[in-house]
């Protein structure tokens, strides 16, 4: 029973996911498509702690080349990625609302 | 030490849920996102001390080093980017985020599974998740190429050949075949997991290659979608729920997105990714009648300063001539002499869903004097004048009248039926879509040729010089 519970434990927490990602983002408006695609670039970047504990996973990886270029790659990539907020922070400081209406000369 | 960890990927989780919530409402947004930072920086330092990290300290001097010169890389890249260079910039991280998550899986799948590896299943969804993985970045990487206008990718025609469509399934199904192999088999060989992958990264590239530069944001959105599923299924394989989570929140959410800028131009999304745009494009469009009547900046601007209501329809030449601080100055003279002002933003204008709205709000124009496409298309009738910079295809009358035309069905902003049209334009080529519009030819649209800056200014001035 044990097995079971714990085979089906993480297909109800992507379905939940799944649902709650839809959910968010299903009223957003056309202004907030890019810094969201942006921002959600960005949370994938939790990628990055998958690739340390592959990483730190390697018992030899200077004797192993063939196998330690993906250990290696993976961070790196993973954390360009991350550094993509930088970007997304752009795109939504500039979508920011001005509401005065000091414009108006 | 474990239960800390889990604890910390928890709060992670929950972090993130509130940061994308938070980043989906305009007044919010920014500190979404920060929100999301502090979930990103705290996961990564506590995963440090996870501990299925069992090696010596040269691996976390291998950690530091790479995340060090992937850090350095974005930062500089993210701070150097124009806002017009944001779509290649999210195309590539999303690529790289893909390349990782299929890495991590290769990693998983060339262990040594001799003695008790992980479990049939675990090894399936490593495989998908390498293989939606290397999709997405090698396809990322060949959008970036688009998106950037590099000269290899110039000539979409070049890619395509007869057949292609079985050709590019048939290398999907021997990758899926072969990954099966690997994953039934609990092989950990070399030389088949390479094959696997090269087959993998082949159709992600072979994907995107014939699929035309208008179309690329939907494909980005696309594979940022499939990145998502990768991190997910990645995080099956290491039993960690930070990634389980946030990778399927994103997949999902990318793949709403996806479907919505799909829906904006009247298309499905199988009908982007499988049908050459240009080869439909080669049956016989409708000719076009007329001639094309040009306009000087200071005539151009005496009709606008005496019209009643000016709605300006903003595309990509704004964006590539940074123009939207100059159109934003000229409009505000407009506003002093009671002209009634408005923006009309088409759902795929320039290169990104919102990537008009962005540039204006950096302006400074106010949000509600821009409207979407539905908000105010009933509106063209009565306004005076129309002036339309730097956008193409999103105003091709022909899209309403011409069933052979590549874009029929896409709804159109009804410039045409606005008393008079300016159209600021940098010369007489086609948009991104490659096809001849007729409304440059129109009795009622007058042709200002020029730089959108340059000749903003030289309106501003025509403006300023009425008194």
């Amino acid at each position: 029973m044990e097995a079971v519970v714990s085979f089906f434990s993480p297909i109800y927490i992507l379905m939940l996911a799944a649902i709650l990602g839809y959910e968010i983002i299903g009223k957003v408006p056309v202004i907030l498509h890019t810094p969201l695609m942006s921002g959600t670039n960005f949370v994938h970047g939790i990628v990055l702690v998958g690739a340390m504990v592959a990483l730190g996973q390697a018992e030899t990886p200077w004797s192993k080349p063939s196998v330690s270029w993906p250990y290696c790659w993976a961070p790196v990539m993973r954390s360009a990625a991350t550094s993509s907020p930088n970007g997304c922070w752009k795109c939504s400081r500039a979508a920011r609302v001005r509401r005065s209406k000091s414009w108006v000369i | 030490m474990g239960y800390l960890i889990e604890t910390i990927y928890f709060l992670t989780a929950v972090v993130f849920i509130v940061g994308l919530k938070r980043m989906s409402h305009p007044t919010t947004a920014r500190s979404g996102i920060v929100w999301a930072g502090y979930g990103m920086v705290l996961a990564t330092l506590f995963s440090f001390a996870h501990p299925q990290i069992q090696a010596g300290p040269g691996n976390y001097f291998l950690m530091v080093v790479a995340i060090a010169i992937g850090g350095v890389i974005a930062w500089w890249g993210a701070k150097k980017v124009e806002m017009t260079a944001m779509p290649q910039m999210i195309a590539i991280y999303n690529g790289m985020g893909g390349g990782a998550a299929a890495a991590i899986a290769a990693v998983e799948l060339l262990k040594d599974h001799s003695g008790g590896g992980p479990e049939t299943h675990v090894l399936i969804m490593a495989v998908a998740g390498a293989l939606i993985g290397a999709v997405a970045f090698s396809g990322s990487v060949i959008a970036f190429g688009k998106l950037q206008e590099l000269k290899f990718f110039k000539d979409d025609a070049k890619f395509r050949f007869t057949g292609q469509q079985k050709f590019n399934a048939a290398v999907f199904g021997a990758a899926i075949v072969l990954g099966l192999v690997i994953a039934l088999s609990h092989s950990s060989n070399g030389a088949l997991i390479s094959v696997f992958f090269l087959l993998a990264l082949a159709f992600g590239a072979m994907m995107a290659l014939p699929i035309g530069g208008a179309d690329m944001p939907v494909v980005i959105s696309l594979f940022n979608a499939f990145t998502g599923l990768a991190v997910a299924l990645e995080g099956f394989v290491l039993g960690n729920s930070a990634m389980i989570i946030a990778g399927i929140i994103v997949g999902s959410s990318g793949t709403l997105l996806t479907l919505m800028m799909a829906k904006a131009m009247n298309r499905s999304v199988s009908n982007v990714l499988f049908s050459n745009w240009a080869a439909l494009a080669s049956g016989e469009a409708q000719a076009v009648t007329g001639s094309l009547k040009a306009m000087e900046p200071p005539d151009a601007a005496i009709q606008m300063a005496y019209a009643s209501k000016v709605i300006i329809v903003p595309g990509y030449g704004m964006a590539v001539a940074q123009a939207q601080h100059k159109i934003w100055e000229m409009c505000k003279l407009l506003i002093e002499r009671d002209v009634d002002v408005k923006f009309a933003i088409h759902p795929v204008a320039g290169r990104m869903p919102g990537h008009m709205n962005v540039l204006l709000a950096e302006a400074g124009v106010p949000y509600d004097l821009i409207f979407d496409m539905d908000e105010i298309n009933e509106e063209f009738s009565t306004a005076d004048v129309a002036l339309v910079i730097g956008a193409n295809d999103v105003v091709n009358p022909a899209a309403r009248t011409d069933k052979s035309s590549p874009i029929y069905g896409m709804p159109i902003l009804n410039v045409d039926y606005a008393k008079n049209v300016q159209v600021i334009k940098r010369g007489k080529g086609v948009g991104f879509a490659g096809i001849e519009n007729a409304l440059f030819f129109a009795d009622n649209t007058r042709m200002v040729y020029g730089d959108a800056q340059k000749v903003t200014a030289g309106l501003i001035q025509g403006i300023k010089d009425l008194g």
